[in-house]
């Protein structure tokens, strides 16, 4: 295993709160190193005459029964009052994963028995527990040492149970049981390194709470005893007199809050750090986008006035902070109608293309746009009300989860016919009516019944059919269906590719069908637009599709992809490397550094989308070049790929 | 010769009311050097078949063979020595890799269970891996983060192959990679199974990827193997309604949707797995059974994997054709039953 860093350090130094905290404690770890050997001696000399005194020029925080110096009594306790809280979190941690991690290893009855334990500690109160164990072993440092790390190693047990039960369910450990690797080598290699983060983020909480109850113990008379002395001890002394010289609490009190509250926002800072870390966007980029200029060749047609179109859009740019330009110069029109088919691959922009339209982008995303007429409007005239109802009672869309796309607390009707309510402002009972109708219409089976289904008593297929039916509630111009039978088997997805289909038909409403399936799109589309790293690379009809795709990467796709009649005794096409990513600002055409009749030109101007023939656009340099050859077996994407980088 | 076979095997979760059998008596058997295709929608038990054979599931009945020996115990697991003969690979490869395990470390490991080498044979051994699944081998210093899906499942393959299996268990390989990459992993198979002579058995609901990658294909509806035989010939001639219909809902390239029929499975929603029809599992949806003609009384009434060997792909089916060259005692049986 490398040495990937769990937490990475710089990044901690990014937030306020992180700098303090690693500040704090790297004080009281360097006062606990220094602070004896220097003022060890000052702070246990005896002074009688300066006995039990308050604030003095010599003593700024006052002097104990004996006479000593608080201040320094409390600087050199930091040695032995941070050692024993990090001793007893430490020794918690060290009983309380392994007993943790058992259950994995051992039978399943012993397992739940050891499970059981864990929850009954759990259950006790924390300080009484350590009270408990600490009176039983005995006063002193070494009493409550024991006490807390008794009293914290059930929450380490039961915490490192969990973790590991959820590792235990990842397909790499039924991978490693496949393979016969041994239980102890399983909890090792494969469990504890995927949950040592959370455990460790624990740690560094605990030491923070052990010096609390340290402090604690000590105060109740079972911690540390003298001629010992810790923070929590000279409170104890202190509070005998607070009534008197009420300065002598101060010190030690000051340095119990400093050190637990560092040590807490230490390991608070490195948790929120660890769960932003998997954040995609890399966050030292924050200046806004600049996209390299690009000629804007277009075609007489496209430039036409034209009306009555339900989509124009023109020149949609979609881009994240950071440099992640997703969606590139993509223009599409919808007549009234028509299912207009989005082909590609994951990673080519069509879904936020989409979503562009349905202005339904994640509040990070700039989108920009020449033109954008929907329903033959400008929206960006109306107000943003409008604009949300417009599109409520206008615009449809089929999501790929139709569970994770509907509420799974309400019941299908109420969730019907809440659209018609809120966009329509019919009453319940109409609602209701309408909400049965429209259930029918997608062809579920008592549809009276049905509604008072929720979703998770429905089959998928029935639940996609409730979307669809859902989209249909309001006066749907425009469709949006994003992968609506990705998740679905074959033959529930002919059923809902009809639905789809005849909504079209009975309603009018036009629709965009995204699909990574080629075939799908061709069923139910006349015209498909091809994207390839956010940008359409060839916009064509299904015959032409079918027959003679013009830009090589289409092709690839079309001969890459077993269809039926595929021939079995020849390997199928595949296309080396993987596509550029949202962060690619290279000159040329996207799929250049994979296209095999790349040549200088396509590597250094970028082809835009042109007219081939009436009704087909392709940008390319070379369309109609690559008659698609089949390669050697397993051949691919494999040996000569350079995103290793 | 078989590689691998199932003889009657049972998956069963949960117990009484509750209970599913998700794997319904299977006889599945994958020869030697060839690939085995089974396919069925989801809920038709094709993967937890799979991860009965390999033991990450119990088995309530029946046996897994291996070369002809009974290679599992019914609940723990295999016969020592024998489960390390099949290996499987798992759908998504960004989970089936320990995320904090180099490719060389998880591979070595694979390779290294059970047995003691040096570290320089250990790391050629990586490297020849990693070469047969047409990786570069410097990827053996990489976690599997850096790398694309496609790289990811070759490195799974490759981890799979590290204990040199004579049967491997590919569960739905390429659904989650780009097609553009799928295809290289489906040449990769076909290669594997020429050079190395492994038995493959490819569990996928994609019937185009499985039709193209199998040598042989299985059918599942419900828990139960309804159909089998050599794949060209069973896309081209199925036996089984439940085949025939599977068969027809694959889209094909620029045929309207307007173009296809309705099937006979959209008529009626799909039933409970926990409590299936009787007799045959599909007879409430089936074009040739009781919906169509409702003197097939036997559909309701009878097991059609009764007498299923002597039909045409094993068909389960009471009205598929008998295979030809066997007696007619099983056709005359059933005219008997039909006269009734």
């Amino acid at each position: 295993m490398t040495g990937r860093r769990f937490v990475r350090w710089p990044d901690l130094f990014r937030s306020p709160v992180g700098v303090v905290a690693a500040l704090m404690v790297a004080a009281i770890l360097v006062l606990a190193l220094i602070a004896p050997p220097i003022w060890g001696h000052v702070a246990s000399k005896i002074d009688v005459a300066a006995a039990s005194q308050g604030s003095t020029a010599a003593h700024p925080l006052g002097t104990d029964v004996l006479g000593r110096d608080i201040l320094h009594r409390t600087l050199v306790a930091t040695r032995l009052s941070v050692f024993l809280a990090v001793l007893a979190s430490l020794l918690g941690a060290g009983v309380g994963i392994p007993i943790g991690v058992l259950p994995a290893l051992v039978g399943r009855r012993l397992g739940r028995l050891i499970t059981s334990a864990i929850s009954l500690a759990v259950a006790f109160p924390t300080l009484l527990l350590a009270i408990f164990v600490a009176s039983i072993v005995g006063l002193g440092a070494r009493g409550a040492v024991i006490g807390i790390a008794a009293a914290v190693a059930p929450y380490f047990a039961r915490l490192s149970q969990t973790l590991a039960a959820s590792v235990a369910g990842a397909d790499y450990i039924a991978a490693a049981r496949v393979l016969g690797i041994g239980r102890w080598r399983l909890t090792v290699r494969h469990v504890l390194p995927n949950v040592a983060e959370p455990l460790l983020l624990t740690l560094m909480l605990t030491m923070g709470d052990a010096l609390l109850a340290l402090a604690g113990l000590s105060l109740l008379g079972v911690g540390v005893q003298p001629p010992s002395y810790d923070w929590g001890g000279m409170l104890t002394e202190g509070l005998l007199r607070i009534y008197v010289t009420p300065i002598v609490v101060v010190g030690p009190a000051v340095a119990i809050i400093f050190a637990a509250l560092g040590f807490n926002l230490l390991g608070e800072s490195l948790a929120r750090r660890a769960a932003r870390r998997d954040g995609t966007l890399p966050r030292h980029v924050s200046s806004p986008v600049v996209l390299p200029p690009e000629q804007h060749e277009r075609l007489a047609e496209l430039e036409d006035e034209r009306h009555g179109k339900v989509l124009d859009l023109r020149g949609l740019t979609v881009a994240f902070p950071g440099g992640s330009v997703p969606v590139r110069d993509v223009s599409i029109t919808v007549e009234p109608g028509e299912i207009v088919g989005i082909v590609g691959e994951s990673g080519s922009g069509k879904s936020l293309t989409a979503m562009a339209i349905a202005e339904l982008l994640p509040a990070r995303a700039q989108s920009t746009s020449e033109r954008r007429l929907l329903f033959g409007g400008d929206l960006s005239l109306l107000g943003k009300t409008g604009r949300r109802r417009l599109l409520g009672r206008s615009l449809a869309i089929v999501y790929q989860d139709p569970m994770a796309s509907l509420n799974p607390a309400l019941n299908v009707g109420r969730q019907l016919g809440e659209v018609a309510e809120v966009h329509e402002g019919l009453s319940r009972r109409e609602a209701r009516k309408r909400s049965v109708e429209r259930l029918r219409s997608v062809r579920i089976g008592s549809p009276e019944r049905r509604v008072r289904n929720y979703p998770h008593e429905l089959s998928g297929g029935m639940r996609q059919r409730v979307m669809i039916a859902m989209g249909l509630m309001g006066t749907p111009q425009l469709i949006i269906a994003d992968e609506p039978t990705t998740a679905l088997d074959v033959t529930v997805q002919q059923q809902i590719l009809k639905l789809l289909d005849d909504a079209g038909t009975s309603t009018g409403a036009a629709a965009i069908l995204i699909s990574h399936d080629i075939a799908v799109v061709s069923q139910l589309c006349r015209r498909v637009l091809v994207m390839y790293a956010g940008r359409v690379v060839e916009e064509l009809d299904v015959p032409t599709l079918v027959r003679r795709p013009a830009h090589p990467y289409t092709a690839a796709l079309l001969a890459s992809v077993p269809t039926m009649d595929s021939d079995r005794e020849r390997p199928l096409v595949s296309i080396p490397g993987r596509a550029v990513g949202p962060f690619d600002h290279s000159p040329g055409c996207p799929f250049a550094p994979r296209c095999p009749a790349a040549s200088d030109r396509c590597r250094s101007e970028l082809p835009v989308l042109r007219p081939l023939e009436s009704g087909h656009h392709v940008a390319c340099w070379h369309p109609n070049s690559v008659i698609p050859q089949s390669g050697p077996p397993g051949d691919g994407e494999s040996v000569r790929e350079d995103a290793l980088a | 010769m078989t590689a691998l076979e199932t003889r009657g095997l049972t998956v069963r979760f949960g117990r009484g009311q509750s209970a599913l059998v998700a794997v319904d008596g299977a006889d599945l058997t994958v020869p030697e050097q060839t690939i085995v295709g089974l396919v069925g929608e989801s809920g038709s038990g094709k993967s937890t078949l799979a991860r009965a054979i390999v033991g990450l599931v119990p088995i309530a009945g029946g046996e897994v063979l291996l070369d002809g020996v009974a290679a599992r115990h019914r609940r723990t697991g295999y016969v020592a020595g024998l489960n390390r003969r099949v290996q499987m690979v798992f759908q998504d490869p960004f989970s089936s890799l320990n995320p904090r395990m180099t490719v060389g470390a998880a591979i070595a490991e694979a390779a290294g269970a059970g047995r003691r080498a040096s570290r320089a044979v250990r790391a050629r051994e990586v490297e020849e891996l990693l070469e047969l699944v047409h990786l570069d081998p410097a990827v053996m210093r990489e976690l599997p983060s850096r790398l694309s899906g496609g790289q990811r499942q070759r490195v799974a393959l490759a981890r799979a192959l590290a204990v040199r299996p004579e049967v491997l268990i590919a569960d739905e390989i390429t659904s989650a990679l780009d097609v553009s990459v799928q295809s290289a992993i489906l040449n990769l198979l076909r290669d594997l199974r020429d050079r190395l002579g492994i038995s493959i058995l490819f569990v996928s609901h994609n019937l185009a990827t499985v039709r193209y990658v199998s040598d042989t294909l299985a059918v599942m509806y419900l828990g139960r193997l309804v159909e089998a035989g050599p794949a060209g010939e069973l896309v081209a001639e199925p036996q089984h309604p439940y085949t025939r219909s599977l068969l027809d809902a694959v889209p094909r390239l620029g045929v309207s949707i307007r173009d296809v029929g309705t099937s006979t499975l959209d008529a009626v929603e799909p039933p409970d797995p926990r409590r299936p029809p009787s007799g045959c599992h599909l007879h409430p949806r089936c074009a040739v059974g009781p919906m169509v003609d409702p003197t097939r009384q036997i559909c309701i009434e009878a097991d059609p994997r009764e007498g299923a060997d002597e039909r045409v792909h094993r068909a389960a089916c009471h009205f598929a054709p008998r295979a030809p060259g066997l007696n007619g005692t099983a056709r005359l049986e059933l005219t008997e039953k039909e006269a009734t």
